[in-house]
């Protein structure tokens, strides 16, 4: 089932399937994180904060809420 | 693949090939931010560093000529862009360079690659240096730098610069530079670049230009993610994940709990460092033991006998005199402050620590119309306000630089009166006054940040930031960024206190001081509920705030003088001193970064804030103490 990633609790992981703002997308991309990639939220401080391989990104509520991920 | 560091480099200079007619080649170390730059840096040019702000920002940019070229270490960046300061200042580095060591991490080269394509596509002769590759291996990752070699078509060079590990390695590519290539340009571009030998000028050009139409842009970066994933997965191979120290510390200070109690001990141990050991002892014996003991009679000595009375005498050696005071302030005072606050923050700077106190401060900051970004300049700002101030240029939005520059100005008490501050409350009653106090500033900390959120236009930006791991800072990097901002601080702010103590001294002389403390004589007494002398106070406050609250300690008896305030009127005049106007010096940084009608909003908020704030927590006191 698809939700957005501010829903996600600590420890689950998630593919991602949406940017919904394609500012992020484009930040996104030059961070090395895309649409189909499967990333772990590490910490929910209302900031997410997600990681993937080595790599740990925090994310702002606001932006956290347009992006759209499917529990894995 | 040997990591081996060599002995002495080899060092011959037969195979030059890239020239420019008789100058050194500009050489830039580019790459994102925490890769190693400035260690690598640091550990290709030794001690002869020039380091300048780059004009008009607080970005550093060091140079230093070397017998293979000028090398020129850059701010950290993700893409080629104008994203930001850092990106457009990167840009204008790597344009006007002849050869780019684009060092990258081995830690997230899925990243990091981003950047060296970008690079590669705009046709510069390039060397890549695969670093921190030993935080690679003890994460279980191997890289193969032979296959990404023929994949870039540029030199890989793996390297640990903190260990000095490919640093000769670098730095024999770069003299004998005929090998040095410019990559395989990308397949995705040939559907935009029809010539493939376009020169170089030309092609960063039409490449800058695709990357500005959004939909051309989108195509090209998701090609461009798409080649590397290929790469990555031919490339690099992974371990089940080992446990590390960095990634256990880095995930526990995520931890809302142990997150909180050791920003709590942080805080208290910047406080003993700068507040009481800096402050209090450094500072006192410089003031006492050495300037008011042999450099006062010293000047004084000399101007007396040279203009023995009138205006010019005491402008220079009177109670605020340009070679008094303001040395005194200069050297005294802020120098010791300012060197051992930038030496605090850049080793948080460094470990890593500063991205994780920022998503930890994200949502709170978040209702004040911030984001987890401004923990930097508040935090700054207890160091000294004027530098908190420029630091807000790494805000997102001009509201986000509003608010923080506004909260900065209003509330935050920089480390020069916060050391004052602390004795003085411990007079006034100890915990119950702390708590009064905090209370209070907190308060408006939230008000303020509140009502600028509602009633500013646009929208503040959100946090999004790379989390570098955990690392143990390098003691010389961390000497090196102390001492460039330290030097950085006093020529930015020299001049503004040489101007405000010529200001208050023309007052003084002019009888004009006296003046204007009997004007303001009425609002002290009547509505404060304070001695009418408080006024003097808050005069020396308008120039300086620690000089404001060191009026203060006098009154309270601190240093040997008659009391004159009970306990709850110094809170009072404390939360007063507190909120009151930012010294002259971050006063003229307020105009210069925010033009006049916001700076002096914010100038006469703070009067308004104060007074306001303290004449309702002296009534309130009046009942319950
Ligand atoms: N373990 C390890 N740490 C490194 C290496 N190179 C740099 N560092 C550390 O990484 C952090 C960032 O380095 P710095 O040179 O400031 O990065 P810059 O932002 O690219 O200039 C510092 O704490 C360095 O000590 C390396 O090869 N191995
Ligand atoms: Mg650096």
């Amino acid at each position: 089932m698809n939700t957005t990633l501010n829903e996600l609790k600590k420890g689950q992981s998630a593919k991602i399937i949406e940017f919904k703002n394609p500012e992020t997308r484009l930040q996104s991309a030059r961070f090395g994180i895309e649409v189909g990639q499967v990333i772990k939220c590490i910490a929910k401080l209302g900031t997410v904060v997600i990681q993937k391989n080595q790599q740990q990104i925090a994310i702002g509520k606001g932006l956290s809420k347009e992006i759209l991920v499917k529990e894995v | 693949m040997s990591l081996l560091s060599c002995g002495g480099c080899k060092g011959c200079s037969a195979n030059q090939k890239i020239k420019t007619d008789g100058k050194l080649l500009n050489i830039a170390l580019v790459g994102n931010p925490n890769v190693g730059k400035s260690v690598i840096f640091n550990a290709l040019t030794g001690y002869y560093v020039e380091v300048s702000n780059y004009p008009g920002t607080t970005v550093d940019t060091p140079t230093a000529d070397t017998s293979f070229g000028k090398l020129i270490d850059t701010p950290g960046i993700y893409g080629i862009g104008n994203h930001n300061d850092e990106e457009i200042i990167a840009k204008n580095i790597v344009l006007n360079s002849d050869i780019i060591v684009n060092v990258v991490s081995a830690l997230s080269l899925e990243r990091d690659l981003f950047l060296t394509l970008q690079l590669i596509d705009m046709g510069f002769p390039l060397i890549v240096v695969l670093n921190q590759y030993d935080e690679a291996i003890s994460n279980g990752i191997k890289i193969n730098s032979e296959i990404l070699e023929k994949h870039l078509g540029v030199k890989v060079i793996t390297a640990i610069a903190t260990k000095n590990q490919g640093i000769c390695q670098i730095k024999d590519f770069l003299i004998n530079n005929s090998q040095i290539t410019s990559g395989i340009v990308s397949d995705y571009l040939k559907n935009f670049i029809a010539d493939e030998n376009l020169e170089k000028v030309k092609r960063i050009e039409i490449i800058s230009e695709l990357e500005s139409d959004f939909d051309k842009k989108e195509v090209i970066y998701s090609s461009r993610r798409k080649k590397i994933n290929k790469i990555i997965e031919n490339i690099l191979s992974t371990k089940e994940n080992d446990f590390t120290i960095s990634g256990y510390l880095g995930n526990l200070l995520l931890n809302p709990v142990a997150g909180v109690i050791t920003a709590a001990f942080v805080l208290f141990a910047l406080y003993q460092v700068v507040g009481v050991m800096v402050a209090g002892n450094i500072v006192d014996f410089l003031e006492n033991k050495i300037l008011l003991k042999y450099y006062f009679p010293f000047i004084t000595n000399i101007i007396n006998s040279i203009i023995p009375s009138g205006s010019i005498n005491q402008i220079l050696v009177g109670e605020f005199g340009l070679l008094t005071m303001t040395f005194q302030y200069i050297l005294g005072l802020l120098l010791p402050l300012v060197f051992s606050f930038n030496l605090f923050m850049a080793i948080l700077e460094d470990s890593g620590y500063l991205p994780r106190l920022a998503a930890l401060t994200d949502r709170f900051l978040t209702k004040l119309g911030l984001n987890g970004r401004a923990i930097i300049p508040l935090i700054l700002g207890f160091g000294c306000i004027t530098m908190a101030t420029i630091t807000t240029r790494i805000l997102g939005s001009q509201r986000e630089r509003t608010i923080a520059t506004a909260v900065l100005g209003l509330i935050i008490p920089c480390s020069a009166q916060l050391g004052l501050i602390i004795g003085l409350i411990a007079i006034a009653g100890g915990l119950k006054a702390w708590l009064i106090y905090l209370i209070t500033i907190f308060t408006i900390l939230t008000i303020v940040g509140t009502v600028l959120n509602k009633i500013l236009p646009g929208e503040s930006t959100h946090l999004f930031i790379d989390l570098p791991p955990m690392r143990l800072p390098l003691f010389k990097n961390v000497i090196n960024k102390t001492l460039s901002k330290t030097k950085h601080f006093l020529i930015e702010a020299t001049p503004l206190f040489l101007l405000g103590s010529l200001f208050i001294s023309i007052l003084q002389v002019s009888g004009s001081l006296i003046f204007i403390q009997k004007a303001l004589a009425p609002l002290t007494v009547n509505l404060l509920h304070l001695p009418p002398e408080t006024a003097n106070v808050f005069i020396m406050g308008l120039i300086r705030r620690d000089f404001g609250a060191a009026g203060l300690a006098g009154m309270a008896g601190l240093n040997g003088g008659i009391a004159v305030l009970n306990h709850s009127q110094i809170i009072v005049s404390l939360v007063v001193i507190t909120l009151f106007v930012p010294c002259i010096a971050s006063v003229v940084i307020m105009f210069k970064e925010r033009g006049w009608k916001e700076a002096s909003l914010i100038w006469i908020g703070s009067w308004v804030s104060a007074f306001i704030t303290g004449s309702f927590l002296s009534n309130v006191l009046r009942i319950f103490m």
